[in-house]
């Protein structure tokens, strides 16, 4: 399964990298920002995005309106310290499949990934 | 038209040797009977081929003749001599292989100097070490010559070249482009009448300027000593028959000390397996496996990972560390010097129980100032910055980590722990006599000996692993002949 992980801080990458491993996920693409991720989205046609908010250059939602413009199927997960429900709700709308706030354990964010695969495959 | 009478005919004259003959016009012979192939009738008649340089010569020199009456000569034949075979040789060159594969043979060439490292005389070996694979060399086949011609026409025979007398042994092959391979590791040994490859070195003499330091991947033997200043390093075994100086000595079998090792304070030598010498003095060594001596060690830092038997020799002076049995003559002299022996070490395994002691403890620090960090971070919760949330996230990761690894790191420690402890073996006896002075660690205490304590007697632990002595049957506390220092 082909991962895309977007967020600007390295150690997050690594965290989230960590935990896709545990899950036995190892093909995973790396962006820094939402735009260095729309430069990529579409050569690699990831299975699934992991997306941070709160980025320079082009910010997580930004990049997931783009995205969703051309692509409706491919599940993605906000991995965000933004917590208010208004939030979610708006992230919801925009096309984010489910949600993970700052912080969290590597045992919630697997468990948000397989729920989230689980629910795109019974789609 | 005819000759006129008493008008000379041209002449062939062959040299007394039959290696030329020469056509010779006279001045009155007429120059319009004077045709090529008049002349080279006269050649034929004279008994000398007419070959195609023949006539060509034959038409150079009437081409030349003069319109005036003179006489004219030339050489028009000559023989041609054999071109006798060349003899068959071996070209040695330790080159690589595509440099013996060219068409053109090419100059052997010293190899490059390593610029950054200078220049020493200790490290200009005397011998050809070779590895199986290796091209050594070509053999230049014999060649057959070519067979000349005499002026009547009749082949001389040429010699041909005779083989090269080297022969080769099974250390050797040669394949059929001629290129010679090594079939094994070891030493060229080249004489006029047989090439081989000897997986032993055997050096007649010393190790010193005239050999070069040895470096070699099978057994080495030395009919000689070993200078100060040079080095062996062979991955077999190696026996010295002479007096090995203060000189480096690394091999990866047994080695056999003859003449006993004089290190001057400067001899390192470290023995894969087994190290048989006459004496040692000086020297500092690690043996893998068990180690014998003659007579006297003199102030030597070993460690030695087998046993010990020197049951007539002196230990006098410097430290021994040992793994295994220890049978040794007397240790220490009635001078004091210090003499120290530690038993039951494993070194290997304490070092790395040592890392692995400092391991957890960096790890324990980390944990502690990880669980700080996070105590502080859950105190903010409500306040947290998405800095902070984020950083909340990586402290809870990194603590994950660093205890799963400090987990691992005390699976290691114990594992190491049992291992030491199975190691651990103590003992020691002493055939003649126990110097005052001299000092014993087991298990990490070092005892002193009180008073010179005469032999046969055994030290080894108890039930309880505490040190006893034992002589004549009877077992003692070691606190009766020695104190506890530390």
């Amino acid at each position: 399964m082909k991962i895309l992980l977007i967020d600007d801080s390295r150690t997050m990458r690594n965290i989230q990298k960590n935990a896709l491993a545990e899950l036995g996920h190892t093909d995973v693409t790396e962006a820094c920002d939402g735009q260095d991720a729309l430069s990529k989205v579409k050569a690699l046609s990831p299975d699934l995005i992991l997306l941070d908010w709160n980025m320079p250059v082009m910010d997580g939602m930004t990049f997931l309106k783009a995205f969703r413009t051309d692509n409706k199927a491919t599940p993605v997960i906000m991995v965000t310290t933004e917590a208010e429900k208004t939030r979610v709700v708006e992230a919801i709308k925009a096309g984010v499949n489910n949600y993970v706030v700052k912080p969290f354990t590597t045992d919630q964010l697997k468990e948000r990934i397989n729920q989230t695969m689980e629910r795109c495959k019974a789609a | 038209m005819s000759m006129a009478t008493g008008t000379q005919d041209i002449q062939v004259s062959i040299a007394s040797d039959g290696s030329e003959a020469t056509l010779s016009i006279p001045a009155d012979f007429p120059r319009q009977l004077a045709t090529a192939s008049y002349c080279q009738n006269r050649v034929r008649a004279g008994g000398v081929e007419v070959t195609a340089q023949v006539a060509a010569a034959i038409e150079k020199l009437l081409a030349a003749m003069p319109p005036q009456r003179t006489q004219v000569q030339a050489v028009v034949a000559r023989r041609i001599e054999p071109k006798h075979g060349s003899g068959g040789a071996i070209e040695w060159n330790i080159l690589s292989d595509a440099a013996l594969t060219a068409s053109v043979p090419q100059p052997s060439e010293p190899p490059q100097a390593d610029k950054a490292k200078p220049f020493s005389f200790y490290d200009c070996s005397a011998f050809t070490v070779v590895k199986a694979g290796q091209i050594l060399g070509r053999e230049i086949p014999a060649t057959a010559g070519e067979d000349g011609r005499d002026l009547v026409g009749h082949a001389i025979k040429a010699k041909p070249g005779k083989p090269t007398p080297t022969k080769l042994d099974a250390s050797l092959l040669r394949d059929a482009t001629g290129r010679l391979i090594a079939q094994i590791d070891g030493v060229l040994q080249r004489t006029p009448q047989l090439a081989k490859i000897d997986p032993i070195l055997d050096i007649p003499g010393d190790i010193d300027f005239s050999t070069g330091n040895v470096e070699f991947k099978g057994d080495v033997i030395v009919r000689g000593g070993v200078r100060g200043g040079f080095a062996i390093s062979a991955q077999g075994n190696v026996e010295v028959h002479g007096i090995i100086e203060a000189a480096t000595i690394q091999c990866g079998g047994t080695l056999v000390a003859h003449g006993g090792i004089a290190g001057h304070e400067r001899a390192k030598v470290t023995v894969g397996q087994h190290l048989f010498a006459k004496y040692l003095d000086n020297i500092a060594s690690e043996i893998g496996g068990d180690f014998q001596v003659e007579r006297e060690v003199i102030n030597c830092e070993l460690i030695v990972k087998g046993s010990v038997r020197m049951p007539h020799s002196s230990l006098i002076g410097g430290r021994l560390v040992v793994t295994g049995d220890v049978e040794i003559g007397t240790i220490g002299s009635g001078a004091g010097v210090i003499t120290s022996v530690v038993f039951g070490s494993v070194p290997l395994l304490e070092t790395k129980q040592r890392d692995l002691d400092k391991q957890a403890a960096d790890l324990a620090l980390q944990l502690q100032l990880l669980r700080k960090e996070q105590q502080f971070l859950v105190g903010q919760q409500r306040a947290l910055s998405p800095q902070q949330k984020e950083r909340m996230t990586e402290v809870m990761f990194e603590l994950d980590q660093e205890e799963k690894n400090l987990a691992k790191v005390q699976a290691d420690k114990k594992e190491i722990g049992e291992a030491i402890n199975q190691s651990r073996r103590v003992k020691f006896t002493v055939q003649r006599k126990l110097h005052q002075g001299a000092r014993l660690t087991i298990r990490d205490q070092q005892y002193r000996i009180d008073a010179d304590t005469a032999g046969p007697l055994s030290i080894g632990l108890d039930l309880g692993a505490n040190p006893v002595f034992s002589r004549n049957g009877l077992s003692l506390p070691l606190g009766q002949i020695a104190r506890l220092i530390r």
